[in-house]
């Protein structure tokens, strides 16, 4: 049953463009108060769903409910939502004050100017209030028009990249401002981003789409250390290494499994014997025992190293603070509760990760 | 001198309004991969079109092998331009991509289909022979780029922003790739890009250009570590940089006065009373009170795999360190964090320019 705790709810939802499946049977929960992240590919369907949510685009099939109230058959105007977009839609020919005033005269507030002062001075544009767009910066631009989204009174927030335009540096100071105001204010967000380092820095819970569908939904931690299917690890905290193996012994939720590199011994509880082992470069150390293999690429990163490391014929990259050279020969330790065991993917690996 | 396969002897160029190069030498040894690094502007592409012939130098030799190839058309250099993007036709297969550059140079059927063969075999790709680019992973439409270059003969590769059009994770897989396959087919690199962490990643070596200058050649460990000039420590290093005064020096150690910061301690022979310019390496800075302890507030925190960046605020001023990410995940903005400068940091002089221009892009 929908329910008012919920400010968000989605139930199989879907849409179409004519053959293309935009959302594909997309159902999740959003908390009052929460600040959602979605990211996936480009077409993955993230602009789309954020439309659906807002009534931009009417949805073929399945409900969504905003606050327990059904919402999908509501027009837009209806849906008590505010949009903020990467390109930012101030009115040009009105000060920064003007701007946030507007939607408290649209709806006929009292005391338009003592609110218009609170929200002003909570975005800290208090000091650009007589200025007008074009004399602002980027960053303060969507600052302001944050602030008019937020004055509308709306308690669901729906942005689209809207750090896009802005230069890095301002856009990480500025999406600290807006999260730190939202759990003030108590909105609830959902942000779009392709930048997944926003994601994993801002969000309570991360939705993952992949070609229209959900591929998981959890905390940044969640989906870094336990993702839930193998497009997931690669997607989430830049690369993995995978190998292919089959369970030769099981003791509870202990496995022993034969891969490409040798026996690896790993946590999980896999349905078949046929799987996929993924840990993460970063997870992988170099010790005195265990992996026998020989560095055949370093890399340095600004402080740390990238290596690939020849394991019997097959690549692992391991990340590392510690040098070592091309050539040597070494041993590599897996981390063993940093070790993912998923169940082979019914159309193959390669697959299953693909994300172009 | 025949150490060095390629050689960039003291070449300048001008444009109409600009000057795109100044004086800048290096040489090239044979199967080293070298990285040109610089912001937009700096003179990157100018650079590569004179190596390769596209342009000609206003001063200055271009030197191949023991000769001076200035005046020897594009096409007789042995060298392979690839520039940004790929440029592969894409109603074309990846057999007639590779094929393309022979067929319009007139060579014999039997050759063409010779060479063609060879570099995809090189970059282990003939059996996408009949593929279009448009089926082909972002990987393999630059190894085709490659092999395309390689038909042509080229022993000497000019890679102007090579992966500039690929997504930043699959960047990351494809420009090891590319470095594996160009060892192992022993050729001479030179790549251009802005991307700092790109360059410090794939070169054997770094040149630093900015403003059509060389500001800083060696090994990427080397550049990062012990940036020459304030601009390096700033583009290449991402580095804290404080202006301060040298208030008190006793036997090499001095008391500096940080403006916005307060009073730290480093290692160092300066004469008290002089400007100087700290150079602080985000990694180098810890949490917690040892030494140097300053208070501050987290004012925001980049989460990535490996290392973490956070923003602390510090009287007026933004401070950037570099942390292991597992050391870091509870950290939130808002919370108040005490650091440790380390002592030893590099000092620079402080810069007749003033600070903001001497590491302006």
């Amino acid at each position: 049953m929908p329910s008012r705790e919920f400010a968000i709810e989605l139930e199989g939802v879907v849409k179409r463009f004519d053959d293309i499946v935009a959302l594909d049977n997309v159902s999740f929960k959003v908390r009052d108060g929460e600040y959602i992240c979605v990211i996936g590919p480009s077409g993955s369907g993230k602009s789309t769903l954020l439309k659906a949510i807002a009534g931009l685009v009417k949805i073929d099939e399945g409900k969504i409910y905003l606050f327990g109230e059904r919402a999908d058959i509501l027009p837009i105007e209806r849906r008590d939502i505010s949009l903020v977009f990467q390109d930012i839609l101030l009115f040009p020919h009105m000060d920064v004050a003007s701007n946030i005033a507007y939607p408290l005269e649209v709806k006929g507030e009292e005391n338009v100017y003592g609110k218009m002062r609170e929200i002003a001075s909570a975005f800290s544009v208090e000091d650009s209030l007589h200025s007008f767009p074009s004399e602002l910066s980027m960053g303060v631009q969507q600052k302001t028009a944050i602030a008019r989204a937020v004055a509308s009174g709306s308690k669901i927030l729906l942005m689209d990249e809207p750090y896009g335009s802005i230069d890095p540096v301002t856009s990480l100071k500025l999406r600290h401002e807006v999260k730190l105001l939202a759990k003030m204010l108590g909105l609830t967000i959902v942000h779009v981003t392709h930048n997944q380092e926003e994601a994993l820095s801002v969000a309570d819970r991360i939705v993952l789409l992949r070609k229209g569908r959900l591929e998981q939904i959890g905390s940044p931690l969640e989906l870094y250390f336990n993702p839930a299917k193998p497009f997931v690890a690669r997607f989430i905290g830049g690369e993995t290494n995978f190998f292919t193996g089959s369970v030769v012994r099981r003791e509870g939720s202990l496995l022993e499994i034969k891969t490409e590199i040798g026996v690896v011994r790993a946590f999980g509880a896999p349905k078949n014997d046929k799987v996929v082992v993924s840990v993460r470069p970063e997870y992988i150390m170099f010790a005195d025992e265990g992996f026998e293999g020989r560095v055949v690429l370093r890399e340095f990163l600004a402080g740390y190293y990238r290596y690939v490391v020849d394991v019997n014929g097959f690549r692992v990259v391991v990340k590392s603070f510690k040098r070592v050279g091309v050539g040597e020969d070494v041993f590599l330790f897996f981390v063993p509760e940093r070790i993912v065991v998923f169940d082979y993917p019914e159309e193959g690996l390669e697959e299953a990760v693909r994300y172009e | 001198m025949d150490k060095f396969y390629l050689e960039v002897r003291h070449i300048s160029k001008r444009f109409k309004f600009k000057k795109a190069l100044e004086d800048v030498s290096f040489s090239v040894e044979k199967g080293e991969y070298l990285v040109v690094l610089g912001p937009v502007g700096s003179g990157r592409t100018t650079l590569l079109k004179i190596i390769a012939g596209l342009l000609n130098p206003d001063n200055g030799e271009i030197v191949i092998d023991g000769k001076v190839v200035n005046g020897v058309p594009p096409e007789e250099r042995g060298i392979g331009f690839m520039p940004p993007g790929y440029a592969l036709f894409p109603h074309m297969n990846v057999w007639d991509n590779v094929a393309y550059g022979l067929w319009v140079r007139n060579f014999p059927k039997d050759i063409i289909e010779k060479k063609v063969r060879e570099a995809l075999e090189m970059v282990g790709l003939l059996h996408r022979a009949k593929s279009f680019p448009d089926e082909l992973s972002g990987g393999q439409r630059q190894r085709i780029a490659l092999a395309r270059t390689l038909a042509s003969g080229a022993k000497i590769l000019l890679l102007d922003e090579p992966f500039s059009a690929l997504d930043a994770i699959l960047a990351m897989e494809v420009r090891s790739e590319l470095k594996e396959l160009s060892k192992k087919l022993g050729l001479t690199v030179i790549h251009t890009t802005h991307n700092r962490e790109e360059a410090l990643a794939v070169a054997d070596r770094v040149v630093v250009l900015r403003s059509g200058r060389i500001e800083q050649i060696g090994d990427p460990e080397k550049v990062y570590y012990n940036p020459s000039t304030l601009f390096v420590a700033s583009f290449v290093g991402d580095f804290n940089l404080l202006e301060a005064l040298v208030v008190d020096s006793v036997d090499g150690i001095l008391e500096l006065q940080v403006s916005g910061l307060g009073f730290i301690r480093a290692k160092g022979s300066w004469k008290v009373g002089e400007r100087v310019v700290l150079s602080i390496n985000p990694l180098s800075i810890e949490l917690g009170c040892k030494t140097n302890c300053v208070e501050g507030e987290v004012e925001a925190v980049s989460r990535s795999p490996v290392v973490s960046r956070i923003w602390v605020r510090i009287g007026g001023m933004s401070i950037k360190v570099d942390k292991p990410s597992h050391e870091v995940f509870s950290l939130e903005a808002g919370e108040k964090i005490s650091l440790s400068f380390p002592q030893d940091v590099s000092i620079y002089p402080y810069p007749e320019e003033g600070l903001v221009r001497a590491i302006a892009e």
